[in-house]
């Protein structure tokens, strides 16, 4: 009985004194941090300290300034760069027929006919005649020729087949280009458009337009050609 | 036995979470009045120790030494007589004389038991 008791007692006694002990040591914690309790020579010693930190703090601004300066320059260079590269890029499609393109140009038309033949060796050569009087982009009944378009002619040589598509009449050859230079291009007496009509009596019709959309090709991925990147040596 | 020492311990964790802080001009006032309730504390120790303990002294002790250490040294502040070192003067030496009675208590327990267990002889022959 006596036993507990002074448990008790002492165990309050000492609870408290740990609640104060803490209590103290923070707050003695709480002042040694305060500056006013602080001496003059430790003082002192802060602000030199501080001093010297706020001139690092102002150099180190200057530095990232000036980094930041170069760092503008550099970004405006490579969206310079970027911008070019873009136009180069978009140039490139055109050339391999990747995107879709518009323009003014020529549509020629090869009407069904029965009596006289029109095979895949004429439209090559009227393909190649427009590309020869300048055009930049050609399709053929809808399908863009690009620079892997192959015609061919089908088990009846009368029809023909391009990029492995049957194609039939009627023919629709369209061309984007300056449209007078391509009619006046492919019209050259006995030419190919002047042998078909004159030769083979086949009614084509030519018309120039001014607006043309022409679909993308499909481009394949090229899995074994590399571009060369050093020069070969001879 | 071991149950005041428990009792410390959770004090202490208590003031370590607890969030609020007194402000720094509270620390010498603090500081008086928990040496004076260590003082009491250890008097209460010493009164375990020598058999002669007494809860309500110990615990008016406590609060009325502490609470009391602390306004005499404010009170000092107010009439310009610095009473704070005199109580950690008087404090610090009530808590060492304090120690040292528990100590030599201790030590003679042990020493005594030690000795009647292992060594009859040689206490008879002190």
């Amino acid at each position: 009985m006596f036993k507990t008791k002074w448990q008790l007692t002492l165990t309050i006694a000492f609870t408290c004194l740990g609640l104060l002990l803490s209590m103290q040591f923070r707050t003695h914690k709480a002042m040694s941090d305060d500056l006013n309790s602080q001496s003059n020579e430790t003082l002192a010693a802060i602000a030199k300290n501080l001093n010297t930190k706020y001139y690092g703090l102002i150099q180190e601004v200057w530095d990232l300034r000036t980094q930041l300066k170069i760092l503008e320059q550099s970004a405006d260079e490579s969206k310079t760069i970027f911008e070019a590269m873009t136009m180069e890029q978009q140039k490139l499609a055109v050339a391999v027929s990747s995107i879709p393109v518009e323009g003014p140009g020529l549509i020629i038309t090869v009407p069904e006919n029965d009596q006289n033949y029109f095979g895949y060796q004429d439209i090559i050569d009227i393909v190649n005649e427009l590309w020869n009087a300048g055009a930049e982009a050609i399709s053929v009944n809808g399908e863009r020729v690009s620079s892997i378009t192959a015609f061919t002619p089908a088990d009846e040589l009368s029809t023909i087949m391009l990029n492995g598509r049957d194609l039939s009449y009627p023919y629709i050859i369209e061309a984007i280009g300056q449209p007078a230079a391509l009619e006046k291009g492919i019209s050259i007496p006995s030419g190919i458009i002047d042998n078909l009509r004159a030769v083979y009596k086949i009614p084509l019709e030519i018309k120039q337009v001014d607006k043309l959309s022409l679909h993308s090709a499909f481009v394949p991925t090229y899995k074994y050609a590399r571009p060369v990147t050093k020069p070969v040596a001879e | 036995m071991w149950l005041p020492f428990l009792g410390l311990i959770l004090g202490i964790l208590v003031g370590q979470t607890l969030t609020f802080t007194l402000p720094a001009s509270f620390a010498p006032y603090l500081s008086v009045a928990t040496l004076a309730t260590l003082d009491s504390t250890l008097g209460g120790i010493k009164g375990v120790v020598l058999n002669k303990y007494d809860g309500a002294i110990l615990i008016t002790g406590f609060f009325i030494n502490g609470s009391l250490s602390a306004f005499m040294v404010l009170v000092g502040d107010w009439i310009g007589a610095d009473l704070y070192y005199v109580a950690i003067f008087v404090f610090g030496v009530r808590i060492f004389q304090n120690l040292a009675i528990i100590r030599r208590e201790f030590v003679s327990k042990f020493m005594s038991n030690h000795m009647h267990k292992n060594h009859p002889t040689t206490h008879e022959v002190q």
